[in-house]
């Protein structure tokens, strides 16, 4: 089911994501409210943050009055085919209007989608960019001639690692976590938390205690910040 | 570079994941600040370009691309805190301790009242005449009437629905009725004891 879902999310334009997505996930929360949804919504703090790395681009045209996004030169104006390290937010307009060249960041490029067909397990996604199927995901959608590559590349990958993530999840401690989820990016280690999490709720109902009402989590953080508070 | 202020507001709400960091007034008009210069060069740029000039337009779209940025950080930035502010109500009940709300600026406030309203008058709309459905309520399916809890913070004395007056000191056991004690658990003056 979760790769059913992840063929239908990565082929798709993004604002179709939204259709696929109530389709599999329609449940309203505790809260009452929809699901924090695996999406790049408009609100997702994750997604803003994401698009703040630098990529390098070479403008096509030249800008005037814009030279400061050029840090190397010392120009009011920014010239034509000068090289600059953008952050992400801004290509996806300039490159619909023509006005950069963008050049795929190194992790999504032919010899990189190589490594991950020939054995994507070993490989350590996070250090590739913490954001790594996101990044890509976005990447993917400006149209570019490897954009189908790419994402037929990041939707194998989580393929591949899916059921290792699985099997770690539903058979960790809690002390052996940290090295484990090492070589995860941000996607897997939620996957991983939500595994985790779901294998101790079925622990706890085996042991009878998922009647057990217990203090709301934010109350309980509440208490031990004030305590850490008064005693330091 | 553009929106550097805006980015660290939602940074600073992605570091505090599980609680109301204080409300970054400084942040927010900073923030205004650059989209009101951003916008205010835009505009001198773009009555030039219609006056016959038209080299400005890319710098009117970058330009456009970054107003379009800090206006996406201040909304998600607002838009995350009520998120909390929502889940507090769930969490704490109608009164927040002293210390979170003075992290609530004066309109955030007003929406927890707000909130507060909506929820009551929705809950007491649900039963036919007086009864109401206290949402908040058996979040967990019950297994019996009466629990045995434990007090872990002291508290005093709390008078029960029948009347009965039950003596809170720290670590004393009481078997209470399950609907008076729920709301003393989550706050976690009391301990469910199985």
């Amino acid at each position: 089911m979760a790769a059913r879902f992840l063929e239908d999310y990565l082929s798709l334009n993004p604002w179709r994501k939204q259709i696929i997505l109530s389709n599999y996930y329609d449940r309203v929360d505790h809260f009452g409210r929809l699901p924090k949804r695996y999406t790049p919504n408009y609100f997702s703090i994750e997604d803003i943050v994401l698009q703040d790395v630098r990529v390098s681009c070479k403008f096509e045209v030249s800008v005037p009055k814009l030279g400061m996004l050029d840090q190397s030169a010392d120009d009011q104006d920014l010239k034509q085919g000068s090289k600059v390290e953008l952050p992400f937010w801004m290509v996806p307009t300039l490159h619909a209007k023509k006005v950069i060249t963008f050049e795929i960041p190194r992790h999504y490029k032919v010899n990189y989608r190589q490594i991950l067909q020939a054995d994507s397990i070993v490989v350590d996604l996070h250090k590739w960019g913490p954001y790594f199927y996101d990044l890509g995901h976005h990447v993917a959608n400006l149209d570019l001639k490897d954009s189908i590559d790419i994402k037929k590349s990041l939707f194998q990958t989580l393929l591949n690692r899916l059921r290792h993530i699985m099997d770690m999840s539903q058979h960790s401690t809690h002390h052996e976590t940290v090295h484990l989820i090492a070589n995860l990016d941000e996607l897997e280690r939620k996957l991983f938390a939500v595994g985790q999490l779901s294998y101790r709720s079925y622990k706890e109902w085996v042991r009878r205690e998922s009647s057990k009402i217990n203090t709301a989590a934010l109350v309980a953080s509440h208490r031990k910040r004030k305590f850490a508070e008064v005693t330091v | 570079m553009f929106a550097q202020k805006g980015v660290e507001l939602i940074q600073e709400l992605e570091r505090a994941k599980d609680f109301l960091p204080p409300f970054n007034e400084d942040g927010v008009r900073q923030v205004l600040e650059e989209m009101r210069a951003l916008f205010e060069e835009n505009q001198r740029d773009a009555s030039s370009a219609v006056a016959g000039e038209s080299e400005y337009i890319t710098s009117v779209h970058i330009r456009h691309c970054a107003l379009e940025r800090n206006k996406r950080c201040l909304m998600a930035y607002l838009y995350n805190r009520l998120e909390r502010i929502k889940e507090h109500r769930w969490h704490f009940g109608s009164v927040l301790p002293a210390d979170i709300k003075a992290n609530i600026c004066e309109p955030e406030a007003q929406f927890f009242i707000k909130y507060n309203k909506s929820l009551a008058a929705y809950m007491k709309s649900i039963g036919e005449g007086s009864y109401s459905l206290d949402l908040t309520q058996n979040l967990k399916p019950p297994k019996n009437l009466y629990i045995q809890v434990k007090c872990i913070t002291e508290f005093g004395e709390f008078e029960t629905e029948d009347g009965d007056i039950v003596v809170l000191k720290k670590n004393s056991l009481h078997l209470l009725p399950r609907v008076q004690c729920e709301l003393l658990i989550a706050q976690g003056i009391l301990e469910h004891v199985s």
